[in-house]
């Protein structure tokens, strides 16, 4: 069961896990940028924190797993290298299930079975140095406390046996007590302390765990000095806080001999030279961690300032529905008052219309997304693929905060990853390839997005080989689909590239030619009502363009008559509509009228249909659509009607002469056509 | 026996989740919308700990915890300053000797765990 709160952290959740993923992708073209590694960091850090708030344990974890390599790689401990990268982009999606809840724990597991081969790898290294978060499972490391509490510091509300408990509770230890004039209990009991400690611990849990202990003290009331040598007790930090005694010196390195023995292998007391070496002191300040908050702090505020709302998307789509019933049901009250010659009535029933209006195009506007969340997964794909084919390439983007509707979005990522895929496995050559045609290394792949009137254009360009004609050509002809002896355009070809079932690629590669090819690119886009256009330089690259609608469901369109049925046509495909008599349309066996000085094919939909009787006067309604054009006649024309789109249901997939059906004012269906479709 | 823990913050959100978080946890937590109601909720009880905000409406942070300090019940009570990071140093001074840590906001809920199970030891 998922409560708010909790869907509102997944949501937050996942933002965190693009902006990791796009540091990750930003850290594989430089691997040494110490902001995106800090970043990096941080997101881990932040999912982790949230997710252990909200019950996420296993993501907890990965999370932490992974943050302790980062901050390895963060502090100079460890490179980042490919491993490592692929590993953390993997969890990335291990990631993204688990918050999905889906049953994701044993790559979760296998992950984290693989950073403690990393850690162990790094621990046993001889540069690895050794390392506070060692957890339980690490090597004893022996300390010095030096414990000097402020007399007043019950006052703080801070209980001093409850330090030293804890100390003890870290390992094996010994207390030494200074200036004890007044027995220790009794300053217990009077809550006013004037002894100082020096305290032995020899533990397993590491640095952090001790300097833990010490959270609410201040600065200047500890230290904490790792033993690594005998010479500690008579070095000269040491020395700022006692001096001791050989007898002294004796008497603790007989104390920690006797917690550990072979901790100090024996070492005598060295001569003097050796003393600073053998010191480590750890500093108790933790400057990181203050940064740290700093830029976690940082995030929320960035996401804040833009003022979002997170919405379900169920809640959007029933929205959506809402505005779209209403539109129909507008029109329906049109058709119902069109005699109502009122005035009042005409005037309220056009504020209607353009409230309603600007109701549809608001509950639209909510439910456009920018391009830029595609993204990342382009990057995602681009890096995988050019890895997998041994191809190298550079990913330019622009236009991305082009808005679409988020149904959109969703019906493109599969082709624009088809897309792409297919640029870098036929377009893009290999390096060497590259290299000899004097063309840079690196292929360029160019991925932009420009708004243009009522439609959306998205361009994928890339500087590669070009599409090779002579082979589609030769696969056509084995394929049956051309003849050997005949010419074929460009645009046939390509055309004939984007038919179903053809694919050039010679071999089955992991990448393309899965038995999609363009062909499956162009049936997903006219499924969103889109054109793909390809143009093509051999030897220079080629440009994919996608044109989209803005949105999905609303149409405007032209509600024309044949005989008694009505139909619609997309008012954005129509050029120029005009009256014409049956006799002299049909007069010419050419079928074509004339118009702007070009001769256009026409088809009469009566014919098209079945009928017999024609009537004395017809329409010629002239479409222009992908640069083609064509005429169709029908009975008459009623008038412009604003639809709410409907696709058509698996069985009518067949009468591909209609796009969509949609519902007419009076509540009489409607089938919209798809012109082009008719001249076949 | 559950520790009692007061929770004195103005800004509703914040305390819920911090209310929350600590009743997941076991502990028995009584919430204060300003240092005013918090105040009244030191009438002698066993209270364990003291988390509060520092700008709070009627009664802030600083003058709660100097009513707290004042009282004979408390002498010793564990006392968290819920603070943001800008001011954090500011108070960490003006609170000197007073209280027994500092919390920068925003905070992770089990670092803020941590602390809080530290502080009732």
């Amino acid at each position: 069961m998922k409560n708010d709160f909790q869907q509102e952290f997944i949501e937050e959740a996942k933002q965190v896990l693009t902006n990791l993923e796009q540091s990750l992708l930003q850290l594989e073209k430089n691997s040494a940028d110490p902001e995106e590694i800090n970043n990096v960091y941080r997101y881990l850090h932040t999912l982790k924190g949230s997710a252990g708030m909200f019950g996420f344990q296993n993501v907890e974890k990965l999370a932490h797993e992974l943050e302790y390599v980062y901050s390895d790689v963060r502090d100079g401990l460890r490179q980042q290298d490919d491993f490592i990268l692929d590993l953390t982009l993997h969890a990335v999606d291990v990631l993204g299930d688990l918050l999905d809840g889906k049953d994701a724990g044993k790559e979760a597991d296998k992950i984290i079975n693989d950073i403690g081969s990393l850690k162990e790898a790094r621990d046993l290294a001889p540069s690895g140095e050794a390392r506070g978060a060692n957890g339980k499972g690490g090597n004893e490391q022996g300390f010095v406390i030096i414990l000097k509490p402020e007399k007043q510091i019950f006052k703080r509300g801070i209980k001093l046996q409850a330090i030293l408990d804890e100390i003890q509770e870290l390992g094996k230890c010994e207390f030494i007590v200074h200036n004890e004039s007044i027995p220790f209990e009794k300053q217990l009991a009077n809550k006013e302390i004037t002894s100082w400690f020096e305290i032995i611990l020899v533990t397993k849990m590491g640095q952090d765990a001790v300097k833990d202990v010490f959270l609410f003290m201040k600065e200047e009331e500890y230290t904490v000095f790792q033993i690594t040598s005998a010479d500690l007790f008579t070095s000269e930090p040491y020395h700022q806080f006692i001096q001791l005694s050989e007898k002294e010196v004796e008497n603790r390195l007989t104390h920690v001999n006797t917690l550990v023995p072979g901790l100090l292998k024996g070492n005598q007391p060295r001569p003097a030279e050796s003393k600073e070496a053998a010191l480590v002191p750890v500093i108790t300040e933790t400057d990181d961690d203050q940064d740290l908050d700093k830029d976690s702090d940082k995030i929320v505020r960035k996401s804040k300032k833009s003022g979002h709302v997170s919405v379900a998307t169920q809640k959007l789509d029933q929205l959506i529905n809402i505005v779209s019933e209403l539109v129909i049901f507008r029109s329906e009250i049109d058709h119902l008052m069109a005699d109502v010659q009122k005035p009042e009535v005409v005037e309220a029933l056009e504020k209607l219309e353009r409230l309603t209006l600007k109701l549809r195009d608001s509950a639209f506007n909510i439910r456009l997304v920018p391009l830029n969340v595609l993204n990342v997964k382009l990057q995602r794909l681009i890096r995988s693929v050019s890895k997998d084919l041994g191809k190298e390439v550079e990913f330019l983007t622009d236009g991305l905060d082009t808005e679409l509707d988020r149904s959109m979005i969703n019906a493109l990522e599969a082709p624009l990853m088809h897309m792409i895929r297919n640029a870098i496995d036929h377009g893009i050559e290999k390096p060497e390839e590259r290299e000899k045609r004097n063309k840079p290394r690196k292929g360029l792949l160019k991925f932009f997005s420009y708004n243009s009137g009522d439609h959306v254009f998205i361009q994928l360009q890339d500087d590669g080989n070009g599409i090779d004609f002579d082979r589609i050509k030769a696969k056509g002809i084995e394929k049956g689909l051309l003849n050997a002896s005949q010419v074929y355009s460009e645009k046939e070809l390509i055309n004939l590239m984007m038919s179903p079932g053809f694919s050039t690629a010679d071999k089955v590669t992991t990448v393309s030619g899965r038995g999609v090819g363009m062909d499956v690119v162009k049936k997903d886009i006219t499924a969103i009502r889109g054109d793909v256009e390809v143009s093509t330089e051999k030897g220079l690259g080629s440009i994919f363009t996608l044109r989209l609608p803005l949105t999905l469901t609303i149409l405007d369109t032209l509600v024309v008559t044949i005989s008694d049925n009505k139909y619609l046509i997309p008012i954005t495909e129509i050029d120029h509509c005009y009256e014409e008599t049956h006799a002299r349309l049909f007069s010419k066996k050419s079928r074509q009228i004339h118009y702007e000085g070009q001769l256009i094919p026409f088809i009469s939909l009566r014919e098209y249909f079945g009928h017999q009787e024609f009537p004395e006067k017809e329409t010629v309604i002239l479409i222009r659509k992908n640069d083609m054009r064509i005429a169709i006649v029908v009975d008459s024309i009623v008038g412009k009607l604003q639809t709410v789109y409907k696709p058509l249901n698996e069985l009518l997939h067949k009468a591909d002469c209609f796009s969509g059906a949609s519902i007419l004012g009076d509540g009489s269906m409607a089938l919209i056509l798809n012109a082009l479709k008719l001249k076949n | 026996m559950s520790k009692n823990i007061v929770v004195a913050e103005d800004f509703n959100v914040s305390r819920k989740i911090i209310v929350s978080t600590l009743t997941k946890e076991g502990y028995s937590v009584m919430e204060a919308a300003d240092g005013n109601e918090a105040a009244q909720l030191f009438d002698g009880r066993s209270i364990d700990l003291l988390i509060t905000d520092y700008n709070m409406p009627n009664m802030n942070g600083a003058e709660l915890i100097q009513k707290v300090r004042s009282l004979n019940s408390y002498p010793y009570l564990p006392i968290l300053l819920l603070t943001t990071e800008v001011r954090q140093e500011k108070l960490q001074l003006a609170f000197d000797g007073n209280i027994t840590a500092c919390i920068k906001k925003p905070f992770e809920a089990q670092d803020f765990l941590k602390i809080v199970k530290k502080a009732l030891r």
